[in-house]
C-alpha cells in the first residue's frame, strides 16, 4: 500500500482488483483547498482508460512488477508478439492498450516488458531513439527559409516532422514520447 | 485591501506577489506567482464578470486566438455537473447522498473520512473540469455553499455568489460577492482555523491564527462596509495564454521547476 500522493506515472496498482499503469499524474487544488491527485489509468489487457481523483493521504495498492527482457518478434494487427530472450517463451499483448507503439518498436529489437506475476503490464520504450528514415522527399530546391520541416517515415512507419536537410536512409534520434525529432544520427 | 475597502477606499486593485507551494510544479504553477486582484464597490459578482470581459479585451494583443477572447461563455455549476456528471447537486445536499451517486459515477470510495466538499472536487476534477468546453473562455458560476469561502450566499442557498473563470482548460481568476456580514466572517475564520488543525499537513506546519477583529471591519457602525465583488487573477497564467507560451516558464524569470 501507498498513498495516493506517491503516485507516480509508469507506476503499477491494483483498482478493484485489476492492474493498471498509471499513464498520466498530476496534483490538483481545486480553489484553495486540500490537493488531490488526478490520474489517468490504463489497463494492459484490455486499453480501457480510467480516470481517478484520490485524495493525497488515501491509500492505493501498488503491485510489485519484475522486469523481463523480451524479444518484439511481430504484430498480427491484433497482438504484439514477444519472446522471453531467457526462457524463450513467448507471449502476446493486445495491440488495443499500447496503440501507438507498432511504429516505435524494431522488429527483433529487445525490450524492457514489465510484468506482474504471469501478466505482462507494460513495454518499456527508450525515451530517444535512433530510426533510420525509409522515405523522405527530396528538399525543394531555393526552399531556404529558415526551420523549414518536412515529414518523414521511419523504418517502423513512425511520422516525423524532420528539418529539410533530411535524407533517405539516414538516421534521426526521436523522442519517443512526443514523437519529436531530436537530431540527426551519424553512423 | 478590504481594511481599505472599510475606510472608504472605493474600488482598488493590487498585482502582488502570491506563494503556494502546496500544488504540483509544472508548466501552470510556480509557487511564487503573481496576481492581480481588484475590489469593485457597488457592484456584484455578475458584475465582475463584465468588467473581466472589459479587461480581456482591453489586454488581449492583436491576433489573440477566439478561444481565449469574449465574449465569455457562462455556465453554472449545477448545469454543468448535469451536463457531464448527470448529477443534479439540488438533490445532493448531504454526504450520504452525494457518496451514493458518486459510486453510481465510478468514483473510488476513498478510505479516509471525507467531507462533502472534498467529494464533489472529486467528482468534479474527474468527470466535469476535463471535459468543459473550450471554444470560449468559461466562467463557472455559482459554486456550491458547502464550499466554505468569503463568498455571499446566493438566492438559492445550496450556492454562492461565487465564479471561476477557466481559458483553454486553465483556472485563470475566482470571484465573489463579497460577503459582509461580521458573524457569518468571524464563523468562517473559526471554521478555517479548526479545520487546519486537522488537515494532514508537514508536521512543523504553522496554523495560521484567526484574524481576532478582522471581522469588526464590517459591523462599524460609522463606516458601513460596501457592498462589493472581488476578483483574483494569476497574471501569469495569462501572459501565457496571451503571449501564446505552452508553460509559464515562459513568462517567468526564474522558475523554480528549472533549479530542482
Amino acid at each position: 500500500m501507498i498513498k495516493a500522493g506517491q503516485i507516480e506515472k509508469g507506476m503499477a496498482l491494483l483498482i478493484k482488483g485489476a492492474p493498471f499503469i498509471v499513464v498520466e499524474r498530476e496534483f490538483v487544488n481545486p480553489g484553495k483547498g486540500s490537493a488531490f491527485v488526478r490520474a489517468k489509468l490504463k489497463s494492459p489487457s484490455t486499453g480501457r482508460v480510467l480516470r481517478e481523483t484520490m485524495k493525497t493521504q488515501d491509500s492505493v495498492e501498488d503491485v510489485t512488477v519484475d522486469d523481463r527482457d523480451s524479444q518484439y518478434l511481430y504484430n498480427d494487427g491484433e497482438n504484439y508478439h514477444f519472446m522471453n530472450t531467457s526462457t524463450y517463451d513467448q507471449f502476446e499483448i493486445p495491440m488495443a492498450s499500447f496503440e501507438d507503439y507498432q511504429y516505435l518498436m524494431k522488429d527483433g529489437e529487445i525490450y524492457r516488458i514489465i510484468f506482474w506475476e504471469t501478466t505482462p503490464l507494460d513495454i518499456i520504450i527508450p525515451y530517444k531513439v535512433v530510426y533510420k528514415v525509409a522515405e523522405a522527399q527530396d528538399a525543394i530546391k531555393g526552399d531556404t527559409v529558415t526551420g523549414a520541416t518536412k515529414v518523414v517515415v521511419t523504418e517502423t512507419g513512425l511520422k516525423v516532422k524532420v528539418p529539410i536537410f533530411i535524407k533517405q536512409g539516414e538516421n534521426i534520434l526521436v523522442n519517443t514520447e512526443t514523437k519529436e525529432y531530436i537530431e540527426r544520427v551519424n553512423k | 485591501m478590504k481594511q481599505l475597502l472599510a475606510d472608504g477606499s472605493g474600488n482598488i486593485f493590487q498585482i502582488s506577489k502570491c506563494f503556494r507551494n502546496n500544488e504540483q510544479i509544472g508548466t501552470c504553477h510556480n509557487p511564487e506567482f503573481s496576481m492581480l486582484e481588484w475590489y469593485t464597490v457597488n457592484a456584484d459578482y455578475r458584475d465582475s464578470i463584465a468588467h473581466t470581459e472589459e479587461y480581456f479585451a482591453e489586454v488581449a494583443p492583436p491576433g489573440t486566438p477566439e478561444h481565449l477572447l469574449p465574449p465569455f461563455r457562462i455556465e453554472s455549476m449545477h448545469n454543468l455537473c448535469l451536463t457531464y456528471a448527470g448529477i443534479d447537486l439540488d438533490k445532493l445536499q448531504t454526504l450520504g447522498k452525494l457518496k451514493t451517486a458518486a459510486s453510481r459515477l465510478g468514483i473510488t470510495v476513498s478510505n479516509t473520512p471525507e467531507t462533502w466538499e472534498s467529494l464533489f472536487n472529486r467528482i468534479f476534477l474527474t468527470l466535469v473540469e476535463p471535459e468543459i468546453p473550450q471554444d470560449r473562455p468559461l466562467v463557472i458560476t455559482e459554486y456550491p455553499a458547502q464550499i466554505h469561502c468569503l463568498a455571499a450566499n446566493a438566492k438559492n442557498p445550496y450556492y454562492k455568489e461565487r465564479w471561476e473563470l477557466y481559458a483553454a482548460g486553465i483556472e485563470l481568476a475566482n470571484c465573489y460577492s463579497e460577503e459582509t456580514n461580521p458573524d457569518r466572517i468571524e464563523e468562517f475564520f473559526r471554521a478555517e482555523s479548526a479545520a487546519f488543525a486537522t488537515r494532514p499537513y508537514a508536521p512543523n506546519a504553522a496554523i495560521p491564527d484567526i484574524p481576532h477583529d478582522f471581522h469588526k471591519l464590517f459591523s462599524n457602525p460609522a463606516k458601513p462596509f460596501p457592498r462589493c465583488s472581488g476578483t483574483a487573477l494569476g497574471l501569469d497564467r495569462l501572459l501565457m495564454l496571451f503571449g501564446g507560451f505552452d508553460t509559464i516558464k515562459g513568462v517567468i524569470l526564474f522558475p523554480l521547476s528549472d533549479t530542482i
